[in-house]
């Protein structure tokens, strides 16, 4: 039986206002068992959606989501509140995510990206076919982009993710995953530059057959 | 961007600041990218309540014990207690009323004595005529005489206390 919703929330990016979460954060130290039920309300489903792209199997993605908020609960105390609490339970799952692709070994090897980037052609992202005020992400551009950024390295995934999905900072994402600044930057550039390599292949390939009327896509 | 600068990045080499600046510029042209508008508006799976039921029990197994519980089992010690001092101060009030009634008793059988004192009085004699034989006959119909002689719980005996004996009339 499957665990899913049938509904996609339109918003779950609800936070807690600092304050709040500080209290919340202060009860959940003294092991409140409601104030955690709060904190899990709040971000179960980001970290569930953080998680799933780096577990594939749904039914394990959910376990994990499970195991971070069980390890959550269990480091509360030692939670010391630099970093916010969101941030922390990226770190979590962050964490177990690895060991996982460790213990299984299934990690998918970095591609890479010379060949699209090798020469004197100047590298830029904002591509000028693309206009998001003015186009659909069709579902067969959702499909290449999906295949990108599963066919790229888990530590690029992990930066794009946090940062374009999860809209967390340099220097946050740099604490949840333990590197310099510079490197989430360096690691930014480089999933970026691989997914776009990969929608250019589509849109050389095919996709300019499947181009909208308007010519852009 | 220059092939050097990419494979700078690639190796996660230190930069210089101007390879900074050229980074940093296309970084903010990468956030208006496909990909990162995709990502932005990505919407988000809620777990089912069943995932969540499960998490619940999983968590209140690690939980700790609460505080609370190790004080109610000292509340319940500390209430059986005062409910045995309760009990004791009860039976120690049933024994002093019960102590106090059997005294009555001794003066309820008065009439016995009355009778014994006077050697002219038998009380084969009494008849029911007389008010002194009346009265006697009706305390010995009473509560207290009954207990005073075993028929009875002698904790009747109080309303024996309300028999007056007239000495003077008989």
């Amino acid at each position: 039986m499957s665990q899913w919703v049938g509904t996609r929330t339109l918003s779950a990016r609800h936070e807690f206002d600092s304050a709040i979460e500080q209290a919340l954060v202060a009860k959940c130290r003294q092991q409140d068992f409601d104030a955690f039920g709060r904190v899990v309300d709040a971000y179960q489903a980001r970290v569930l959606g953080y998680v799933r792209r780096f577990v594939r199997n749904e039914e394990e993605a959910l376990d994990v989501t499970q195991e971070v908020f069980i390890k959550a609960f269990q480091a509360m105390a030692g939670f010391d509140g630099r970093a916010s609490l969101r941030s922390w339970l990226f770190r979590i799952a962050h964490n177990l995510c690895i060991d996982r692709a460790r213990k299984r070994d299934r990690s998918p090897q970095e591609l890479s990206m010379e060949p699209a980037v090798v020469g004197d052609e100047p590298f830029e992202f904002a591509d000028s076919r693309w206009d998001p005020s003015e186009n659909l992400i069709t579902d067969e551009l959702v499909l290449v982009l999906e295949s990108a950024m599963n066919s790229m390295s888990e530590k690029l995934r992990t930066v794009l993710v946090l940062h374009d999905q999860e809209d967390l900072g340099y220097e946050e994402i740099a604490k949840t995953i333990d590197v310099p600044v510079g490197t989430v930057k360096s690691r930014l550039f480089l999933a970026r530059a691989h997914v776009q390599k990969c929608v250019r292949a589509y849109l050389d390939d095919d996709g300019q057959a499947r181009v909208n009327p308007r010519g852009a896509f | 961007m220059n092939e050097k600068l990419y494979l700078k990045l690639k190796n996660e080499e230190p930069l210089t600041a101007a390879e900074h600046l050229e980074l940093e510029q296309a970084l903010e042209a990468g956030d208006q990218s496909l990909v990162a508008q995709y990502l932005a508006d990505q919407d988000f799976v809620e777990p089912s309540l069943a995932w969540r039921s499960s998490l619940n029990e999983k968590l209140r197994e690690i939980a700790p014990q609460p505080v609370a519980d190790k004080g109610s089992r000292f509340r319940w010690l500390g209430f059986g207690g005062l409910v045995a001092a309760s009990a004791v101060a009860c039976a120690a009030v049933v024994a002093v009323v019960f102590m106090k009634g059997g005294n009555s008793v001794e003066v309820g059988s008065s009439t016995q004595v009355v009778a014994e004192n006077d050697p002219s009085v038998s009380p084969d004699g009494l008849s029911g005529s007389s008010d002194f034989g009346s009265a006697l006959i009706a305390a010995h119909q009473s509560d207290t005489a009954q207990a005073s002689v075993g028929v009875r719980s002698p904790r009747s005996t109080p309303r024996m206390q309300s028999v007056k004996l007239d000495y003077n009339n008989w």
